[in-house]
C-alpha cells in the first residue's frame, strides 16, 4: 500500500463513509472515477459540495430541504388540516411516490428509544405538540414503523392529540398485496384479523 | 475454542442497528443472565419469520468467544406478548431497569422468571402501578438489594405500624424524621404493607413509588431513568 499517492488512499478511506462500502469497493470506486470518469469525479465532487451547502431542515416538518420551508410544507394546495407523522425522510418520499396523499408530513428522524437516551424533546415532539396545539390540525396519521419503538412512538403521539383533541389515525398492518396467507408471520396475521373491514 | 449455546429462552432487552445490515442486540436470557449478541444480516433477511423485537419470548442460539458472540439460530417461544399503550411504556421502563441494574453474564434465573409473568401482566392487567412496584421490589431483591421492610435496622426491633421511620437506601428503616436528602420518610403501615405486595390502599402505593423511587435512584448512581419521559399521563411509573 506504500506504493499508492497519498491523496488516492486518502479518497479510498473517505469512501468507505458510504453504506455497504468496504476497502475493496472503495478501491474499485476510486480506480474507476480517476480512471475512467474523471469528469463524472468532478461532477460528483461539485453536487456533493453543493448539496451540503444548501441543504437543512424544514423549520416546519423537519424533513431535508434547500429552504427554510421545504416545497411540501409551502404548498398552498396540500390540506394543512391533516398531518402525517413519519419516522424519517425515506419514509416521506415513499409516501408520495405511492400514495395520493394530499395532507402535510412531520419528520421525526427517529423513534422514542430509551435506552439510546431518545426522548420526545430528541424527535422534535415538542414542536410537533405546538403545533397541535395551534389548532390548524383535525387529523395526525400515525405512519411510524410497526415495531416496538414505532408502537410506542404512536402511542405517545396519540395521547398528545388526545389533549387537544386532534383525531388520530394509525396507518394499518396486515396481508401485503399479492400475499399469501400462509407464509404470512404471525404477529401480522394475527393484526390482520383483528384490524379487518367490512368489505364494501 | 467455539463455545456454543443452543435454544436459550431469553428476551430482546434492546435492539440496535450494527454495520449496514446486521443488529447488536442485547438479550437477557434464562440461564446466561445479560449478554450481548450479534446478529448478522437481521436487518435485511428475516430468520424463520422470526422478529428480534423486545417484549417476545424467543429461543436463542449463540456461538463465539468473547464479548460478542454471534447470534446464530432463533425461534419463537411462545405468543409475542402484543403490549399495547400505556403496558408498552410500562414495558420499555423494566427493559430499562433490567438493562441498567444487571450486568452482563450474571445469571438470574429466577428474575428471568420474574420478568416474563411480569410481561405477561402487563398485557393482562389493566392497573399498571402495583404490579410496576411489584416488580422493582423482585428485581432488588434479586439483585441482592433487597428493601429491610420488617425491623427497624437501629434497634432490631419490629417494624411498628403506627410509626413513622427514615429509610436509608443502603441501610434500611430507621425510626423518626428524615435527614440528610438520600433517605424518604415511609409509614410503618406501608412497610408492612409492603412485605405483602399489598395494594390497595391508595396511600401505600404513593408512598411505595417514593420509597422504591429513592432506593432505584440510589443504586442507579444518580441517573435518571430516559423511560420515565414517555409517560404523558397517570399511568407515570415514578
Amino acid at each position: 500500500m506504500a506504493t499508492l499517492p497519498p491523496s488516492l488512499l486518502r479518497l479510498m478511506e473517505t469512501l468507505r463513509c458510504l453504506p455497504g462500502v468496504g476497502p475493496k469497493s472503495a478501491q474499485r470506486m476510486a480506480l474507476h472515477l480517476l480512471e475512467r470518469d474523471r469528469d463524472g469525479a468532478r461532477n460528483l465532487a461539485r453536487a456533493l459540495e453543493e448539496a451540503i451547502e444548501r441543504i437543512g431542515r424544514c423549520d416546519a416538518c423537519r424533513t431535508l430541504s434547500e429552504t427554510a420551508l421545504c416545497s411540501l410544507c409551502s404548498d398552498a394546495g396540500r390540506d394543512a388540516a391533516t398531518l402525517c407523522v413519519v419516522e424519517n425522510p425515506g419514509d416521506v418520499i415513499a409516501l408520495e411516490q405511492s400514495t395520493g396523499y394530499r395532507g402535510r408530513y412531520f419528520v421525526l428522524l427517529g423513534h422514542l428509544s430509551p435506552l439510546d437516551g431518545i426522548g420526545p424533546v430528541q424527535l422534535g415532539l415538542d414542536s410537533l405538540e405546538e403545533r397541535l396545539r395551534g389548532g390548524t390540525v383535525n387529523e395526525v396519521i400515525l405512519a411510524t414503523n410497526s415495531t416496538v419503538e414505532g408502537e410506542a412512538t404512536a402511542h405517545y403521539i396519540r395521547e398528545m392529540a388526545r389533549e387537544y383533541q386532534v383525531r388520530a389515525t394509525r396507518i394499518a398492518h396486515g396481508v401485503p398485496l399479492g400475499g399469501e396467507l400462509e407464509f404470512i408471520d404471525g404477529g401480522t396475521l394475527s393484526h390482520a384479523l383483528s384490524g379487518r373491514r367490512e368489505l364494501e | 475454542m467455539q463455545q456454543r449455546t443452543l435454544l436459550q429462552p431469553a428476551y430482546v432487552l434492546h435492539a440496535r442497528p450494527y454495520g449496514d445490515t446486521s443488529l447488536l442486540l442485547e438479550i437477557f436470557s434464562l440461564d446466561h443472565g445479560r449478554q450481548g449478541l450479534v446478529a448478522k444480516g437481521a436487518r435485511v433477511r428475516k430468520r424463520h419469520n422470526c422478529p428480534l423485537q423486545p417484549f417476545a419470548p424467543l429461543l436463542l442460539s449463540w456461538s463465539g468467544r468473547g464479548e460478542l458472540p454471534t447470534l446464530t439460530d432463533c425461534d419463537r417461544h411462545g405468543e409475542a406478548m402484543g403490549l399495547r399503550g400505556d403496558g408498552l411504556l410500562c414495558g420499555f421502563y423494566i427493559n430499562e431497569l433490567m438493562y441498567r441494574l444487571t450486568h452482563r453474564h450474571d445469571p438470574h434465573p429466577e428474575l428471568f422468571k420474574i420478568y416474563a409473568a411480569t410481561l405477561v401482566r402487563l398485557r393482562d392487567e389493566v392497573s399498571q402501578e402495583p404490579l410496576l412496584r411489584e416488580f422493582e421490589l423482585r428485581l432488588l431483591d434479586s439483585l441482592g438489594y433487597g428493601l429491610i421492610l420488617d425491623h427497624d435496622v437501629d434497634s432490631g426491633g419490629p417494624v411498628d405500624a403506627d410509626g413513622r421511620y427514615t429509610y436509608i437506601p443502603d441501610l434500611g428503616p430507621r425510626l423518626g424524621e428524615v435527614d440528610g436528602n438520600v433517605a424518604v420518610g415511609v409509614s410503618g403501615r406501608t412497610l408492612h404493607a409492603l412485605q405483602r405486595c399489598d395494594w390497595r390502599d391508595v396511600d401505600t402505593l404513593r408512598e411505595s413509588k417514593r420509597l422504591l423511587r429513592t432506593v432505584l435512584h440510589y443504586h442507579l448512581g444518580g441517573k435518571p431513568l430516559n423511560s420515565r419521559a414517555l409517560f404523558r399521563t397517570a399511568a407515570k411509573p415514578q
